[in-house]
């Protein structure tokens, strides 16, 4: 290190112009006469105390080059001298700086700095101190240390030059040049850093007189503008934005959006950068008089990003204010009074809402750390009270085995730091005893002994596993008696089981249930679902689990409703019927062991009746059933967990706000924490998890079209039926309607059946008479029996009795094997018919009746002879088929006469609802609540009726309908699938 | 008791025996059943003739299980057997047990036995000659099943003494090692039943049996109570402090409204915990059983701490060598 030949810092030197300081401080001049920058320490006199300064050094090697130190100090202890040396490397200078820093260590530890220069440099004037502002948030030692590497940058490595201080003074003018933007870019410049330039002032004013948004940049050293912008609105959709700079008008037109805001006014704050502690914004408004003008001044925090969001908003503001109508002239442009007063109110409102959410945050925060410390001081007490009763115990068995006879009372227990808690009462229920009166007393006890062995066994037969399953009619999968054997052990009788569709959450509904009646736990249990699927339900739990219900469906349900909820002990009822407020008071007075609610999805909405109803009812086992949980927002699935544990997640609030994005309110904030309380109550088995893989299913529509004279009478005949309807009462006119349509796309026989008692009976005979239909019933027969005779033979599906016969007669005088399962049928001799079929193939022909119960999965060939009006009935005819242990393709045909309502039915089915590759459960949740129960069937007869004639036409509304909600739910099963996707069985 | 598969065996054989099918072992696991009329109504309502090869598989076993033909834990037939051999209405069965002395015991033995069964007595005399009689007793077999949201089962025996209603443990413990005395033996005067008073007894002495049992469960359903609670009066708490904090800005009397549902639904929800974590002990009683033993009937003059002196008729067991106050 070498002592420099040029002036050295004298202590007492005090910068000209520099600002008087009375306390201890530091000032720090970019001094280009002394060609470095000078430090001075100033004492609490207002006198220097200590000066060093730091210049360029330069060297022919390169680690020499970089800045030297030297420091000067007159204590009274004597002076001191400092030499140091950084190179241009930023970890030497920083750390150089942190010496100098830490050499004198001040109160006042932020030093003033400013600009010295010997000749004018921009705004810096000679022999004139310039202040120079450091960057808002910037530390002052770091923004020193950042300007020290960019001036030891400048020295590169050669000869050293021959007049050391003439090197300095050039450098440091260069140096002084680039910070006041003179010049152009510095020769090397730094990948890594910017220089931060020099700040500018900023005003805006949001001038409403003048219809007009101005800003104007001011240099901090002077009082006049230099830079003025002005935004105005240009036609009706556009802005106008001009800068004055020098003198010289630059402008622009833009687009009236945020986007073009933000380009434009960033565009500017990078061009002239701006203070913000130091931006202020004013609201100009006229005075009532109208000849003045007055000013208020918006408050600002002195955020960065605050000041440009107010000019965003005022200028959005100032546009919707000046919004003029179409096609008015500019000059009728409204200014609004109070727009400007409505975006106060809305930044006010903003401002509030985000510390509400802060606080929010911040009470949720307290209340999990005060649960927390509770749940450890609980710990602790049991902790303690644990260990207080082992000592008791240890204590009391010394002294038992010193002094037997001695008795003292144990030690009290160490009172508990919870709460006080209810007692968990025990009562013991022995029935009053009745017994018979043997005449001669017992001679030995084997009788006895072997009734004590049978209830031993009985006792000791019981196990963990599900008693009922052997008095099941179910096919056992493992995925189902896990999840039962879930919610009867970890989740204790509560829980949402939401399966995805078809994988028989009604099953594992029915297997706890069976196992809690079995065990004797559960004695009256109540069953809500749809009004469409309350027979379903009820069906279900009679075949497969042997369990009788009483039905809202049933008269009984209808006529006497409080004998009907006191005396039944197993009930299926509607869910819209419990909602019902007499229901409702008569069901809750009465103690449910288990309820049970299907499609609980309807119960997303807390504030709704249904909802409401299911919360009053007293139970003690709850399943709620869904495969979509959530269909719109988290909080759907928020109100079903709270209906089965209120608390397992937080307040409605907190929820919110841990859980839910407002901008996305199906995407959980913390996924993780959402799965681990919800695994507590909630069971959710997905075809992946439980390795369900069905064949695939394949539509194919056989079309008959009928020859010129049947279809003539088909035509004639809808004409005469049509007015024939309109003179029958509305419910007349659609049972009629229904009933004969649907037997007309059947068969003739079943038409002429039904015709039989048709009110009109004059008309119902001509037609009768009148109707050429054996040629088409013939040919639509024939086209059966290639199917038959194929491997494995045919389902035949029909609604009609009639038909079920007169195709069966038909096909066993075309020599094929034909099976019959109707109504009438006796339940024994079901079963074998069904074997005889699946051993010799054939055509089996069911009807509705027929069908319950049967799983068909043998045979992989159906065929709908007729088609029923109700979506979910031809569901669950190829569910019959369609199902677990089904190995081949399914063929699923359609029978339907050109032209006819049946055609036009199908084409919707099958292309708006895709009805045929559906899973099987799902047409319910895509029809929803819209065509519950047979509402369809209404619609398509109100459609039909409506026509005239144009049913193509009047059914295309509908199928676009069905389109749109079939959309609606592969997004809501999208959902699921994204929310559920993991693993909920392990937790 | 654990599952052991030849004692489910030996049972099956000896109870469908008792039922009047045939059986025969073929194998160590496997029984033979030939069963028509009540036994056979194990497998159809009707009693059919019946015939089937029982295998009792290993507890441990795994696979899928026949239930028709397989015997294993939680077998439904298992139960159907044990239900079969239970009478549809209870008998009250009564059994004198053989008597095992002739001569009455020593005076001095019996009021030493006193005065440590009574430890107040300050003065004893007998005022008349042991008499040889019968004590009579009430013993047991309950099935206990103790629900506390799961379920427990446990087989109880318990005896109580009929004068005097006290749980005899001693006899409960010992009845299967009894003997019946002979049918000549002296002629028991069996005392009337007392179905209400004996319900009384019984309940009491099950409690007092199950106490343990009561013990563990209890403390596990009231952790869990604890936890139930926890959670919903801090979700309710922190639900009403929220809505407090919004009336502020909302309409007052809504809020109030608010305040007080949530305050019910909290007592509702508090109130529906507690109820679902009470235990409640059904008894199914399996067998019922009057006992006749051997007892000494006499007249005693006690002086007993802070008493008169009183003439108590009073009998000696000696089987349980403890006085019964008559």
């Amino acid at each position: 290190m070498q002592e420099s030949a040029e002036p050295s810092p004298k202590p007492g030197g005090y910068p000209e112009g520099a600002p008087p300081s009375i306390t201890p401080s530091l000032i720090v001049t970019f001094d280009v006469a002394l060609g470095g920058m000078r430090f001075d320490w100033i004492g609490d006199n207002g006198k220097a105390v200590a000066a060093g300064m730091l210049k360029p050094a330069a060297a022919e090697i390169a680690y020499l080059c970089g800045l030297d130190w030297h420091y000067q100090s007159e204590d009274f202890l004597g002076g001191e001298n400092w030499y140091d040396h950084c190179s241009s490397e930023p970890s030497s200078v920083h750390a150089l700086i942190k010496r100098i820093r830490r050499r004198r260590v001040l109160p006042d530890d932020t030093p003033r700095v400013g600009i010295l220069t010997d000749a004018d440099i921009g705004r810096a004037r000679a022999g004139v101190w310039l202040p120079v502002i450091v960057p808002t948030g910037a530390n002052p030692w770091t923004w020193l240390g950042r300007e020290a590497i960019e001036l030891a940058r400048l020295v590169e490595p050669g000869k050293p030059p021959a007049d050391p201080a003439l090197f300095a003074r050039k450098l440091m003018h260069l140096r002084l040049s680039q910070m006041l933007g003179v010049t152009g870019p510095i020769r090397r410049a730094s990948r890594r850093y910017r220089p931060q330039p020099l700040l500018f002032d900023l005003e805006v004013h949001f001038d409403r007189p003048a219809k007009c948004t101005r800003f104007v940049w001011t240099d901090p050293t002077k009082s006049k503008g230099d830079v003025t912008a002005l935004v105005r609105c240009h036609g009706a959709f556009q802005f106008q934005w001009s800068v004055r700079v020098e003198g010289a008008e630059e402008n622009e037109i833009s687009p009236r959006d945020r986007n073009a805001i933000r380009d434009v006014v960033g565009g500017w704050f990078k061009r002239f950068p701006t203070n913000a502690t130091t931006a202020a914004i004013w609201l100009l408004n006229p005075s009532p008089g109208g000849d003045q003008v007055t000013r208020q001044a918006v408050p600002l925090s002195g955020k960065g990003t605050e000041v440009f969001d107010v000019i965003e908003e005022g200028i959005i503001a100032m546009a919707e204010g000046l919004r003029a109508p179409p096609f008015a002239p500019p000059g009728d442009m409204i200014f609004a009074d109070t727009d400007f007063e409505r975006y106060q109110r809305r930044l006010a409102k903003k401002e509030e809402k985000r510390a509400e959410e802060a606080l929010r945050r911040q009470e949720a925060i307290a209340r999990l750390a005060e649960e927390r410390r509770r749940r450890e001081e609980r710990e602790a007490a049991a902790i303690r009270e644990a260990e207080a009763r082992r000592i008791a115990a240890v204590k009391s068995g010394e002294r038992r085995s010193t002094t037997v006879a001695q008795s003292h009372p144990l030690p009290a227990k160490v009172p508990r730091a919870a709460a006080p808690l209810p007692p968990v009462q025990v009562t013991i229920k022995l029935p009053p005893l009745t017994f018979q009166d043997p005449a001669l007393p017992l001679t030995d006890l084997r009788d006895f002994a072997l009734r004590e062995r049978a209830a031993l066994w009985w006792v000791s037969n019981q196990s963990d596993d599900l008693l009922c399953l052997a008095n099941c009619r179910i096919q056992r999968l493992d995925y189902q008696v896990r999840a039962a054997l879930r919610v009867l052990g970890p989740l204790r009788g509560r829980a949402l089981l939401s399966d995805e569709v078809g994988l028989g959450k009604t099953i594992e509904a029915g297997l706890v249930l069976k196992e809690l009646l079995t065990r004797g736990m559960v004695k009256r249990f109540l069953v809500l679902t749809l009004p469409s699927l309350v027979d379903q339900w009820s069906e279900e739990l009679n075949d497969k689990f042997g369990l009788a219900t009483a039905t809202t469906n049933q008269p009984g349900g209808r006529n006497d409703a409080p004998q009907f909820w006191r005396e039944n002990s197993g009930i299926v009822a509607s869910l819209h019927t419990v909602k019902q407020p007499a229901q409702l008071e008569i069901a809750r007075q009465v103690h449910w062991d288990l309820l049970i609610v299907d499609e609980a999805h309807y119960l997303r909405n807390r504030d709704s009746q249904a909802w409401q109803a299911v919360n009053l009812l007293p139970r003690q086992f709850l399943l709620l059933l869904t495969a979509t949980p959530v269909q719109n927002s988290l909080e759907e699935l928020y109100n079903l967990v709270t209906l089965l544990m209120p608390g397992q997640l937080p307040t409605p609030r907190e929820f919110r706000a841990r859980f839910i994005d407002p901008k996305r309110p199906r995407q959980p904030r913390e996924p993780e924490e959402l799965r681990r309380l919800l695994g507590q109550v909630m069971i959710r088995n997905t075809r992946a998890n439980a390795g369900i893989v069905l064949p695939p299913r394949h539509a194919e529509t056989v079309l008959f079209a009928p020859d010129e004279a049947e279809s003539a009478f088909w035509r004639r005949w809808e004409t005469e039926f049509r007015a024939c309807l309109a003179r029958l009462t509305a419910s007349q006119s659609s049972l009629w309607g229904r009933l004969l349509l649907r037997a007309a796309g059947s068969s003739p026989a079943a038409w002429r059946s039904a015709l039989a008692k048709f009110p009109d009976a004059a008309a119902a005979r001509a037609w009768r008479e009148q109707a050429p239909l054996a040629a088409s019933w013939r040919r639509k027969c024939e086209s059966i029996v290639p199917l038959a005779r194929g491997a494995g033979g045919v389902v035949l599906f029909t609604e009609f009795l009639e038909t079920q016969a007169a195709l069966a007669e038909f096909l066993r005088g075309a020599g094929v094997p034909t099976f019959v399962i109707n109504g009438a049928t006796p339940a024994p001799e079901r079963q074998p018919i069904t074997e005889q079929f699946r051993e010799g193939g054939g055509a089996l022909v069911l009807t509705h009746s027929g069908t319950e119960g049967r799983n068909l999965q043998f045979c992989h060939c159906l065929a709908n002879f007729d088609l029923p009006w109700n979506p979910m009935e031809i569901e669950q005819r190829i569910g019959r088929l369609h199902r677990l242990g089904q190995h081949h393709p399914v063929r699923i045909y359609n029978f339907v006469q050109a032209g006819t309502l049946q055609e036009h039915l199908l084409q919707i089915l099958q292309e708006k609802l895709n009805l045929f590759e559906l899973v099987v459960g799902e047409t319910g949740l895509v029809l929803g609540e819209r065509f519950s129960g047979d509402e369809f069937e209404e619609e398509i007869y109100r459609r039909w009726r409506e026509s005239e004639g144009r049913v193509a036409e009047a059914f295309a509304g509908l199928g676009d309908e069905l389109a749109a909600a079939r959309d609606r739910y592969g997004e809501v099963k999208q959902l699921d699938e994204t929310l559920f996707a993991q693993d909920y069985e392990s937790l | 008791m654990p599952y052991e598969t030849g004692a489910v065996l030996d049972f099956y054989e000896d109870g469908l025996t008792a039922l009047g099918a045939l059986c025969a072992r073929p194998w160590h696991d496997r029984l033979d059943v030939v069963a028509e009329g009540r036994a056979a109504t194990l497998w159809n309502p009707e009693g059919a003739l019946h015939a089937a090869e029982l295998q009792f598989t290993a507890p441990d076993a795994t696979g899928t299980r026949d239930a028709a033909r397989e015997v294993f834990p939680g077998c439904p037939l298992t139960f159907r057997l044990a239900e079969a051999l239970r009478p549809a209405v209870l008998p009250l069965e009564r059994l004198a047990l053989d008597a095992h002395a002739h001569r009455p015991p020593d005076a001095a033995v019996v009021e030493k036995l006193w005065r440590h069964q009574f430890d107040d007595t300050k003065r004893w005399h007998l005022t008349s000659p042991l008499a040889a009689d019968f004590h009579f007793s009430l013993v047991v077999v309950a099935r206990c099943e103790i629900q506390a949201i799961d379920q427990h089962w446990t087989l109880r025996r318990i005896a109580v003494s009929l004068p005097d209603g006290q749980s005899d443990e001693g006899l409960a413990r010992e009845i299967g090692f009894a003997r019946a005395s002979p049918e000549n033996g002296k002629p028991v005067n069996w005392p009337t039943p007392e179905p209400a008073r004996w319900t009384g007894w019984l309940q009491r002495a099950l409690l007092q049996d199950l106490s343990d049992d009561l013990a563990g469960i209890r403390e596990r359903q009231e952790q869990r109570l604890r936890r139930e609670l926890d959670r919903i009066d801090a979700y309710f708490e922190n639900y009403a402090a929220e809505l407090t904090a919004r009336a502020r800005r909302g309409d007052p009397a809504k809020t109030a409204d608010r305040l007080a549902a949530t305050k019910a639904e909290h007592a509702r929800h508090r109130a529906d915990q507690v109820a679902r974590h009470e235990i409640t002990v059904h008894p199914h009683l399996d067998a019922l059983l009057l006992i006749a033993e051997p007892a000494w009937r006499a007249h005693v003059q006690v002086e007993r701490a802070h008493h008169r002196s009183e003439t108590l008729a009073a009998c000696y067991v000696p089987r349980a060598r403890r006085w019964v106050l008559t």
